[in-house]
């Protein structure tokens, strides 16, 4: 116990683990008040409707017959409303429903009314909801079994459904009011703080012997071997446990500050995240299996953490692999796949410790025919991985190798040694950059604001304006016709018609020429139209320029573009930015403010061989880095946005009239490419300045203002040094779209002009600081 | 000079008003080359424009013949050298940092591993060569940096203070490997440190102010103080008089007498006897201005 007591201080000792804590601790707080604060649908009435709940539970029949009273007074009022519109009383105002069940002034009684029994249908409907699925999957097994389909993965699922939901239709819905869970359980950015911070604290538990030299007087002792594991291993389940309480505690204070929440005692199925849930479980026991999960989870890839923290005996490397497969269980939670029981999509790390997901509906994991339970096949997956990552960790910190041999096989794992010196000029350049700690935490940190940045950018559009605009483009993907010119130009005098239609069906229901049904149909009608005219003249004005352009003989055609643009008019990567900037300031440098210098300068290949090596190593990382980053990009504007094809014409986006030659999949590679030698120009300039000017923050200082400085200038003072704003080449759609309207030496002159001015300052920053490196002056 | 290896003449170097070197002029063959003299007196300047760190203002130096900054790289690859604060990557280990300078020096992989093995061993590295340098004590760390200066076997092989920070047993093991290896070697190196290159050194230049005050091997320089140096005991009351007019290199005491060495043209008193000069009553003899500056 005493040891670890002394492990668990040793973990806290470390003062960047708990500045660490510390800052990821109030980052989750403060990601969960701003959540909180900026949530618009957030009610600002719970006190109120829970009253009415109140009243409800004392005396349901009068609360009933009082919302069929408002629900008839209502109708009465809108009847009025009609007649007096019928009667040429336009000014008339509907009579306000009754607000006696509260003190706030824009609340009816109606509203709140509506809330209880909303609540109250999604309460008694809870079996029906249940019998629907046992139904739907009885309905699948009869036509499954009349098609002849074998015992499989879907036959099982089936079966296990009708078994699941059966078990669950019982479950005793208490009426309440819910509130505050669905935002509990909902927010999952605590899960990516507690995996950074077990990147960044668990090598510290079994390396830190080896850094600081303990190791041989630990191992030495009487118990410094395997009970000091297990010493390690029990301290780093409490460190665990206690950082997913502490973040987890954090969110459900915060929201519960904001929200309130309701009673703990009810059945988890009353939480309309959780209708579908296949467990017996009150919301309290979802909390604490919540908890367990993604502790246990957590703690097992902790495990593995460690266990490669032993291997590769080095921080850095320890927290880059983690970060990476951090990185691939993010991708593999983000992206869409077409069978939602596959295995990658229900068994990566994120799926796991998201308690919505998780518990949201019966999972099952289709592996090869088979379906495995996900709680079940998690279990296994993750207990051998901890099991695997203890044996390791216990092997290598007790002093033996790998090597494993069993009586029944002779068998020897031997695992390679991860110590390997470079071998060439360039191989040390990356050596080098891996040994910088503080480039490797702000790499790591930019890369997880990079995810969170891109995830956020391009985000699903939720748009009435954009959905009705695509749906009209996807109906007309194509080339421009008359007969699709023709369908607009009907469309467009339908709601024209409908809406003009207003006055002449009021005055026909005045006289009496048309029903009240007859008109509230029209009434539908028009609003129908009234709400697609608008984002309907988005279509009509398309529809305008394509004829245009066909009557000019250009290649143009309907498209939904809402998801190229958005790639195409993306900002500049900054997070990118600031990587290059982290990497490259100080690639020449740090030589010189180490003093190593001297020793380079004076060797055989330190002058010309050494600036090749490390213009190599900026190249490959910026390829590298640029790749990653446009994936990342790439990535979730495919799960978020619908393309269109891309063999389609450029010029059917009107922002890219002028350029009739190309088509959206050329643009696509001319964009990508140009961005990557923009950025490869920046990355250039940065290694020029480092070398030219020995100072990392010079560098930075002066690289920025060649690059942002005419920025700057633009925001603040005029527009016309948009002209020699770099910056536009690394976001360059909007620079190409200006140069085609200047037409300076042809559509692309002015941007051309920009992007060779831009690469002769960098290369002349790069020959005059090698020039000057190389020779002694 | 037969067997001038290099040459270097006229060399002059001015930082803004501060003469640095002025026309230093020295031929260097095989051999070790101590050059002698306090902070700031031109050492360390030489060797950065000998190792072509540093470009001078005028005169020039060859080798064998060919001006060093005609031939480059070419005369780089003869090069070792170890500065005065040598910079190296705290994250590498021993052998990472070895193999590095190997690779920047052009040597061939296998060569390279005989060569590292063989020089971890010789500075006592060995133990520590998979440890990451920023764990190495200051003693570690400067051997590390004379290491580095030998791979590649370097025809001319510059040191400056090579002894800096290590403690005496340290210091004669990198006298002795020093001398060892000199063999058929140009080792030029740059120090205050007397004792350091007393026994090994074929010549000694004294620098003083960016200027070569004497030169010649150690027993010629050291002939030159003869007659300078007395022994000679006081009481201790007069100690502090004592002090105050003459060049006094050593004191002990013994009981109520202190018995002190004076460096002086002429007998100070009546009472004292003339020394054996060693080579650092003579560097102390050349660079000690004041009456009391010895100590």
């Amino acid at each position: 116990m005493k040891l670890i007591i002394y492990e668990f201080k040793k973990i806290l000792s470390y003062k960047y683990i708990c500045i660490s804590f510390a800052v990821l601790l109030a980052l989750n707080t403060a990601l969960c008040i701003y959540a909180s604060v900026n949530d618009t649908e957030r009610c600002g009435y719970t006190d109120d409707i829970e009253k009415v709940f109140d009243m409800y539970e004392e005396n349901p029949q009068r609360l009933r017959d009082y919302y069929d009273e408002l629900k008839a007074l209502s109708t009465e009022y809108m009847r009025l409303e009609l007649e007096a519109y019928r009667s040429g009383n336009y000014d008339y105002v509907r009579p306000r429903l009754p607000s006696t069940l509260t003190d706030k002034p824009n609340i009816t009684d109606s509203t709140l009314l509506s809330e209880l029994f909303e609540r109250i249908d999604y309460t008694e409907g809870f079996p029906e909801l249940t019998q629907k699925i046992i139904n739907n999957a009885g309905k699948f097994l009869e036509n499954a079994r009349k098609a002849g389909e074998k015992d499989g993965f879907n036959i099982t699922y089936q079966q296990n459904l009708i078994a699941v939901y059966s078990g669950v239709k019982g479950a005793e819905i208490k009426l309440e009011y819910i509130r505050g869970y669905e935002k509990y359980f909902g927010y999952t950015a605590s899960d990516y703080f507690l995996l950074l911070l077990i990147l960044l604290a668990v090598p510290a538990v079994f390396l830190g012997e080896y850094v600081s030299g303990a190791a041989p007087l630990v191992r030495s002792a009487r118990h410094g071997r395997l009970k000091t594991v297990a010493a390690k291993i029990a301290s780093l389940f409490l460190f665990v446990i206690t950082a997913v309480l502490l973040f987890q505690a954090a969110s459900f204070v915060v929201f519960g500050a904001y929200y309130g929440y309701s009673s703990l005692s009810n059945a988890v199925q009353a939480i309309p995240m959780f209708k579908t849930c296949p467990l017996l479980i009150t919301v309290g026991e979802a909390i604490a299996i919540g908890f367990c999960g993604k502790a246990l989870f957590l703690f097992a890839i902790a495990a593995v953490i460690a266990a490669l923290s032993m291997l590769f005996r080095s921080f850095k490397l320890t927290f880059l692999t983690g970060l990476a497969l951090g990185g691939v269980n993010y991708a593999l939670y983000i992206i869409s796949y077409p069978d939602a029981h596959n295995f990658f999509r229900q068994e990566n790390l994120f799926a796991l410790t998201d308690t919505a997901r998780f518990l949201g509906k019966y999972n099952a994991v289709n592996v090869f025919g088979f379906l495995f339970e996900q709680l079940l096949l998690s279990a296994v997956i993750y207990a051998i991985l901890f099991f695997a990552s203890l044996f390791i960790v216990a092997r290598l910190f007790t002093g033996h190798n790998i090597s494993a041999s069993f009586s029944w096989v002779k068998f020897k794992l031997k695992l390679p040694n991860f110590g390997v010196s470079p071998k060439t000029m360039v191989g040390f350049e990356f050596r080098k950059a891996m040994g910088n700690g503080m480039v490797i935490l702000a790499v790591g940190l930019l890369i997880a604001v990079k995810l969170f940045v891109s995830s956020a950018e391009y985000r699903e559009p939720y748009s009435f304006s954009d959905a009705l605009f695509k749906d009209y483009m996807t109906k007309l993907e194509g080339e421009w016709t008359k007969e699709k010119s023709d369908f607009i130009a009907a469309e467009s005098a339908r709601f024209t018609e409908i809406l003009g239609k207003k006055d002449e069906m009021e005055e026909a229901y005045k006289n009496g020429e048309i029903t009240f049904e007859e008109y509230a149909a029209y009434s539908n009608e028009y609003n129908d139209a009234n709400a697609k005219s608008e984002p309907f003249k988005r279509v009509v004005e398309r529809n305008a320029y394509l004829a245009e352009a066909a009557a000019q003989g250009k290649n143009a055609a309907f498209v939904y573009d809402t998801g190229y643009n958005k790639l195409f008019f993306a900002g500049t990567d900054y997070a990118l930015l600031f990587l290059f900037a982290v990497l490259f300031s100080g690639i020449f440098a740090d030589e010189y403010a180490s003093g190593f210098d001297k020793i380079l300068r004076a060797s055989a290949r330190g002058r010309a061989q050494v600036c090749r090596a490390k213009f190599a190593y900026a190249l490959i990382i910026t390829t590298m880095a640029f790749a990653a980053f446009s994936a990342v990009d790439a990535v979730n504007i495919l799960k978020n946005y619908d393309f269109a094809s891309p063999s389609l014409p450029l010029a059917s986006i009107p922002a890219f009239r002028a350029f009739s030659g190309l088509s959206l999949a050329e643009y696509i590679i001319l964009y990508y490419a140009e961005k990557y030698l923009a950025y490869l120009i920046f990355a250039a300039l940065l290694c020029g300045l480092s070398l030219l000017l020995k100072k990392t923050v010079t560098a930075l200082f002066v690289a920025s203002g060649i690059y942002f400085l005419p920025y700057i200038l633009k925001t603040v003072f005029s527009e016309k040094f948009d002209y020699i704003d770099i910056t536009n080449l690394l976001s360059p759609s909007g620079y190409l779209i200006k140069s085609a309207d200047t037409r300076l030496f042809g559509v692309y002159g002015l941007f051309v002009l920009l992007f060779c001015v831009s690469a002769l300052i960098a290369a002349a920053a790069d020959a005059i600081s090698v020039r000057r490196y190389c020779h002694t002056y | 000079m037969e067997n001038t290896i290099l040459k270097i003449q006229n060399v002059s170097k001015t930082y803004g008003q501060v003469k640095a070197l002025i026309d230093f002029t020295y031929d260097f063959g095989p051999g070790v080359y101590a050059l002698l003299g306090p902070n700031g007196s031109g050492k360390s300047t030489l060797m950065n424009i000998i190792t072509d760190n540093l470009k001078a203002d005028s005169g020039e130096i060859t080798y064998k013949g060919t001006e060093i900054l005609k031939l480059g790289a070419a005369f780089r690859e003869k090069l070792g050298f170890m500065p005065q604060y040598p910079g190296m990557y705290p994250s590498f280990t021993a052998l990472d940092f070895l193999s590095y300078i190997a690779v920047l020096k052009g040597v061939k992989r296998k060569a390279a591993k005989k060569q590292i093995s063989d020089l971890l061993e010789a500075v006592e590295l060995t133990d520590v060569r998979r440890h990451k340098i920023k764990s190495f004590s200051g003693g570690m760390k400067q051997r590390l940096a004379l290491a580095q200066a030998f791979i590649g076997d370097p025809e001319i092989i510059i040191l400056d203070e090579p002894t800096a920070g290590l403690d005496p047993k340290q210091r004669i093991s990198v006298r002795n490997y020093i001398s060892e290896n000199a063999v058929s070697k140009t080792v030029i190196i740059a120090t205050h440190v007397v004792q350091d290159i007393e026994f090994i050194s074929r010549e000694i230049i004294m620098l003083k102010k960016g200027v070569i005050l004497d030169s010649g091997s150690v027993s010629s320089l050291r002939e030159k103080a003869f007659g300078k140096v007395w022994e000679t005991s006081i009481n201790e009351e007069d100690f502090g008089t004592a002090r105050e007019n003459y060049r006094i290199v050593n004191v002990r005491s013994e009981g109520d007498k202190i018995f002190f060495r004076v460096l002086s043209d002429t007998k100070p008193d009546e009472n004292s006897t003339e020394a054996a000069p060693s080579l650092e009553d003579y560097y102390l003899y050349c660079f000690g201005e004041k009456a009391h500056e010895a100590i």
